[in-house]
């Protein structure tokens, strides 16, 4: 005789729960109990017309029946839950899942957070790196003329040194797909940037703390670099793109959560324009080299840099690399290029012109 | 017939919420992880899996409620739903790229209306669909309300709060309740409401009033008055017998709870939410009292079966919740 479990059974008309004994043979589940007349009830269910209505750790419940009400048993028995399991057979999966629940939630946990923070460190920015490197020039050239445009609305335009400084950069003899435009704004602050598509924006007080024309060669091949292996457009994916997974990740989460996340998002954001920073550095140094431009000009800017940050606080510093570390570098380069300089008049007579007429001195 | 006489086996009625937060936690995550790899269209079972647990650890001396629902039926109401909206939303930004003032303000008030207009609809497709899935010891709840009858209401609610500038809510929230809990079924057990729409008004007066003084914690106390309300004029009608429900929720637990679940959330950075949901859960549906009068071993099986699931998922979509 097969084992016996001990059930309750609802014959689906009435609440009323008896006590049953459940049997599982071959090709059927039998439940069996004594009536009011102490006479011997067997109820045979046929495998197939078997429904599992819930199932936890501890507790399964069964319904049976061609048509609405169904019959239903429950069970609180482990041991019938295996061998219901056992009887039905490709559960496995299932049965697996809620043997080990909490080591597989907890296992299941920390792989998903391996793999998002794998995909938010690299994944996404990779994709991010792909897509941006396939956005078309001439949309580049918009986007940095509408934000070139929105940066210089409450700033005054140098236009005197505006043109000198384009001039001073054909000089650099700089080939590129980029229609180049590079903008002179008066302002206090010691900076210069990159936006996409060409546009170079260079604060005048910049200008007056350099003393050489290699120092705005060196500032002026920099700041072209970033346009050139599209850095400002990639760190906008980037941007972007982390801040999409974020939110697609954590949108149904807590204010408090999204909050730090975004911190991390920053700060993930730091460290990639210091990369870039550094394969700029790069750039310019090799372009240097290029046209027989004293390297000198690399680390005098970089020490002007160094010099001027005591005085004023601007982006220049939070997004950079270390000042002394790329002097270092640069001075590394020079001692492993050594080659003749050849130096260039009409780049000296367009940096005397920039030099001419201070406000801010 | 033999009864169950089992010494565990409670008889009291009571009613109890038995769930854990570590379980709530490996479902919401499995979830989360499922419908973001399938962009989305698991979510509705990922919706059953939540319903399944809540109804699952919910029990009636011993035994546990039954969600029978599934996923497929939830995802055909899902895809209605979701090709209705999307008609909308098309028309309405079609009407924002013309440029054309008359059609782009027709088409806001359109959408807005029926944004406004689907509550009811959604209400009784809901009512229907998750009562009619839910069992208890083989017996089907069951949903009767008549859904002209609930549009009717609705919309008179909603112009005579609109005419009344607000004042007439509390009456139209009581009205629909009524109308809603009265309607509801288990077997031949049938639920009344007995609320009056004055004394719903005057609880949100007190909270008007209460709220800018307090600060904001008089919160809790209207939450208590307001659950309390709602389930202590509740009846369970039984062969002819009304047996009033209790509950016995207190505005200083509820203000403690509110606290220690605000920081168990801040503390784990949001991974507690899950516990702290069922904290709040737990205490409110185990404050539920039924009078031991009512007897659960004799309902006799009464509700036809019911499955469309597309009111239920026009209630998720209009964001609202049921109780």
């Amino acid at each position: 005789m097969e084992r016996a479990y001990k059930g309750r059974y609802y014959d689906g008309l009435q609440s009323t729960a008896i006590v049953v004994s459940v049997f599982i043979t071959n090709t059927t589940l039998n439940i069996q109990y004594q009536d009011a007349d102490e006479q011997t009830v067997l109820i045979e269910w046929p495998k197939e017309g078997i429904q599992k209505v819930s199932l936890a750790s501890t507790h399964i419940a069964l319904k049976y029946g061609k048509e609405y009400p169904y019959q239903q048993v429950e069970l609180t028995d482990i041991d019938f839950i295996a061998a219901y399991q056992d009887w039905t057979g490709g559960q496995l999966m299932q049965r697996w899942l809620q043997m080990s629940s909490t080591t597989m939630v907890l296992a299941l946990l920390a792989g998903i957070v391996a793999v998002m923070v794998g995909l938010y460190l690299w994944g996404v920015p990779w994709i991010a790196d792909k897509v941006a490197q396939q956005v078309p020039v001439e949309y580049e050239v918009d986007l940095g003329k509408s934000i070139a445009s929105q940066i210089t609305t409450n700033k005054t335009i140098d236009s005197n040194r505006t043109e000198a400084i384009n001039h001073f950069f054909e000089q650099l003899k700089l080939e590129t797909t980029y229609p180049v435009a590079i903008t002179v704004i008066k302002s206090p602050v010691v900076n210069a940037f990159a936006l996409p598509g060409g546009q170079i924006v260079v604060y005048d007080s910049m200008l007056v703390t350099l003393q050489k024309p290699e120092e705005l060669a060196a500032l002026l091949c920099h700041e072209f670099a970033h346009v050139q292996l599209k850095h400002s457009t990639r760190n906008i994916f980037r941007t972007l793109s982390g801040y999409l997974f974020v939110s697609a990740l954590f949108g149904d989460f807590s204010g408090i959560s999204a909050v730090i996340i975004g911190n991390a998002n920053e700060l993930r954001n730091l460290s990639y324009s210091r990369e870039l920073e550094s394969e700029a550095d790069g750039f310019a140094l090799a372009h240097l080299k290029k046209q027989r431009i004293d390297i000198k000009g690399m680390i005098g800017l970089f020490e002007k840099l160094q010099q001027s940050q005591t005085v004023t606080v601007s982006e220049w510093m939070s997004t950079h690399p270390d000042l002394s570390n790329r002097i270092q570098k640069a001075t590394y380069y020079q001692q492993n290029n050594p080659y003749t300089v050849i130096t260039n008049d009409s780049m000296q007579f367009y940096f005397n012109q920039l030099q001419q007429s201070n406000e801010w001195q | 017939m033999e009864l169950v006489e089992e010494p565990n086996n409670k008889h009291n009625n009571q009613i109890e919420f038995d769930g854990q937060g570590f379980d709530l936690f490996g479902i919401l995550i499995l979830n989360w992880l499922l419908t973001l790899v399938t962009l989305g269209l698991y979510y509705p079972w990922a919706r059953v899996n939540l319903l399944r647990f809540y109804y699952g650890n919910t029990s009636l001396n011993n035994t546990s409620f039954v969600f029978e629902g599934n996923g497929l039926e939830l995802f055909k109401g899902f895809i209605r739903v979701f090709a209705l909206f999307v008609g909308l939303y098309v028309l309405f930004i079609y009407g924002n790229l013309t440029q054309n003032i008359p059609l782009m303000l027709s088409g806001a008030a359109l959408l807005a209306i029926c944004f406004i207009a689907a509550i009811p609809f959604a209400l009784h497709g809901a009512m229907k669909y998750r009562l009619g899935r839910t069992s208890w010891r083989g017996i089907y709840f069951g949903y009767r309300g008549n859904r002209n009858e609930l549009l009717y209401r609705t919309y008179t609610g909603l112009l005579l709060t609109i005419i009344t500038l607000g004042i007439y809510f509390p009456w139209m929230v009581n009205d629909l309740r009524v109308y809603i809990i009265s309607n509801m079924r288990f077997g031949n057990l049938r639920l009344r409401y007995h609320g009056k729409g004055s004394e719903l008004f005057i609880i949100y007066l007190k909270a008007f009033f209460l709220m800018p003084i307090t600060l904001g914690l008089y919160s809790f106390w209207f939450q208590k008055e307001y659950y309390n309300y709602l389930i202590e004029y509740t009846s369970i009608e039984q062969e002819g017998q009304s047996h009033l429900l209790g509950s016995e929720i207190s505005g200083i637990e509820l203000l403690e709870l509110g606290f220690t679940n605000f920081f168990l959330v801040i503390i784990t950075l949001g991974i507690g939410a899950p516990w702290a949901q069922i904290r709040r859960i737990t205490y409110l549906i185990n404050r539920i009292q039924i009078p031991e009068t009512v007897n659960f071993d004799t309902v006799q099986q009464t509700e036809d079966e019911y499955k469309d699931a597309t009111g239920e998922d026009l209630l998720d979509f209009l964001d609202i919740g049921i109780v």
